[in-house]
């Protein structure tokens, strides 16, 4: 009876083992636009070439992918900046999977989720993934001045 | 309120309190596949590692309705707006829970099934970090785990290879539409045939498993490992989507 039970428990181990993890990462620095002017652009790339890093794994032998969204557009009480004068660009990724945004471009953030990434086949077996993004915000003339915030959201799933 | 010199916008995304936070997550299993009788109740441990983080981390877990996107990715919506909805059906315990950085912790999915379910029901299960800040708004992370429930004995499975073609110069498209009531993985061989019927070349079809959800239709795009020479062929896929037959399909294409 005993050797019944061990082996019924090396089955469940082996089973819960081959769906794996997925992981996602970042190096969290900052989105601080800072002080700007009515009709002011400006891009945040504190890296020089790049702000923020996010980083995806997974080992569990199946296609992922990467979205990108906002929550809500950038708001200041009743008041809110046009979600397209918000914008982001992936501009660099060490993937091997089909990026789908243009690397010198500017994408508009949308608050419906935009697919960043899908992993590559070979690209679920724990070898994290890396992405590197800068982002872009134009104040409109006719924005009333106030402190505006939002939420970037990252999904990470893999592909059903 | 709106100056004429000189209107500063304070736009602020993230306090600079968390400027040096590194984040980390991840959840293990990523998919959660239930195999659970009518009326019957089941459960399943997730577990959250927080392990490579220098912060604590908050989660709120919480579960929506998939459907797919023509990008083969996925829409999320609220739950119960699907047909194949298990996401109201599902209890996480906690629904919220702080991980200290360097530990891992577990949340309990546990799913009712009622009396009357029959085939396959299916939701997202998100893990949310968040909020990190006392005030202003930032970033949030979310990592989806497919919930795919089985009701015992109700599954019923039936599919239609509705179209094959070939894109120049490489790509075929299978088209495979689910008539059954429960998620199904095809997998199978793509044939390509020499105008004498031999075969020359031979690759799998839906490598990743990639799944079609009940009453749907996906697309699967496969590429020739390389470029027909000119000459007329044949495509012929079979493909096994769970029972004993298979679905077959072939098309001639010429290349010249």
């Amino acid at each position: 009876m005993k050797k019944v039970f061990f082996v019924l428990i090396l089955i469940f181990g082996l089973n819960s083992a081959a769906h794996g993890a997925i992981e996602i990462s970042t190096d969290h620095r900052a989105l601080f636009f800072g002080v700007m002017q009515l009709g002011e652009e400006k891009e945040l790339a504190d890296s020089g070439t790049y702000h923020n890093q996010i980083s995806c794994s997974s080992t569990n032998g199946k296609p992922w992918y990467l979205k990108i969204g906002l929550l809500q557009p950038l708001t200041s009480g009743s008041e809110s900046i046009p979600v397209e004068n918000f914008k982001w660009q992936l501009v660099w990724t060490d993937g091997l999977g089909m990026r789908v945004s243009d690397p010198h471009q500017f994408k508009e953030f949308s608050i419906f989720a935009d697919l960043v990434y899908t992993s590559a086949a070979d690209e679920a077996s724990s070898n994290p993934v890396n992405f590197q993004f800068k982002y872009y915000l134009k104040i409109p003339q006719a924005q009333i001045s106030g402190v505006y915030n939002t939420i970037i959201r990252f999904t990470l799933t893999e592909i059903l | 309120m709106k100056s004429k010199y000189f209107c500063a916008l304070l736009v602020l995304i993230l306090p600079l309190l968390f400027i040096q936070e590194v984040k980390a997550f991840s959840i293990e299993p990523s998919r959660i596949e239930l195999d659970i009788s009518a009326g019957k109740q089941k459960g399943k441990t997730v577990i959250i590692d927080n392990s490579k983080s220098d912060e604590p981390l908050h989660i709120k877990v919480y579960a929506q309705d998939i459907m797919y996107l023509p990008d083969g990715t996925n829409d999320f919506l609220a739950p119960g707006t699907t047909e194949w909805s298990c996401a109201n059906w599902i209890k996480a315990i906690p629904e919220e829970l702080d991980i200290p950085p360097g530990k891992t912790q577990a949340v309990r999915l546990s799913l009712a099934v009622p009396e009357q379910a029959r085939g396959g029901y299916y939701a997202m299960v998100f893990f949310e970090s968040g909020p990190t800040m006392v005030q202003g708004l930032g970033i949030n992370f979310r990592i989806g785990a497919l919930l795919d429930l089985t009701v015992s004995g109700t599954e019923y499975r039936k599919a239609e290879l509705a179209d094959i073609s070939f894109i120049k110069p490489r790509k075929i498209e299978i088209d495979i539409f689910n008539e059954g009531n429960i998620l199904m993985r095809p997998k199978g061989v793509i044939k390509i045939l020499n105008a004498q019927g031999r075969k020359i070349k031979q690759f799998d079809f839906n490598p990743p498993r990639l799944g079609v959800l009940p009453k749907s239709l996906r697309k699967f795009y496969s590429e020739l490992p390389e470029a027909l020479a000119a000459g007329t062929y044949r495509i012929k896929a079979e493909i096994d989507y769970g029972t004993k037959y298979l679905l077959v399909a072939e098309l001639p294409i010429e290349i010249r």
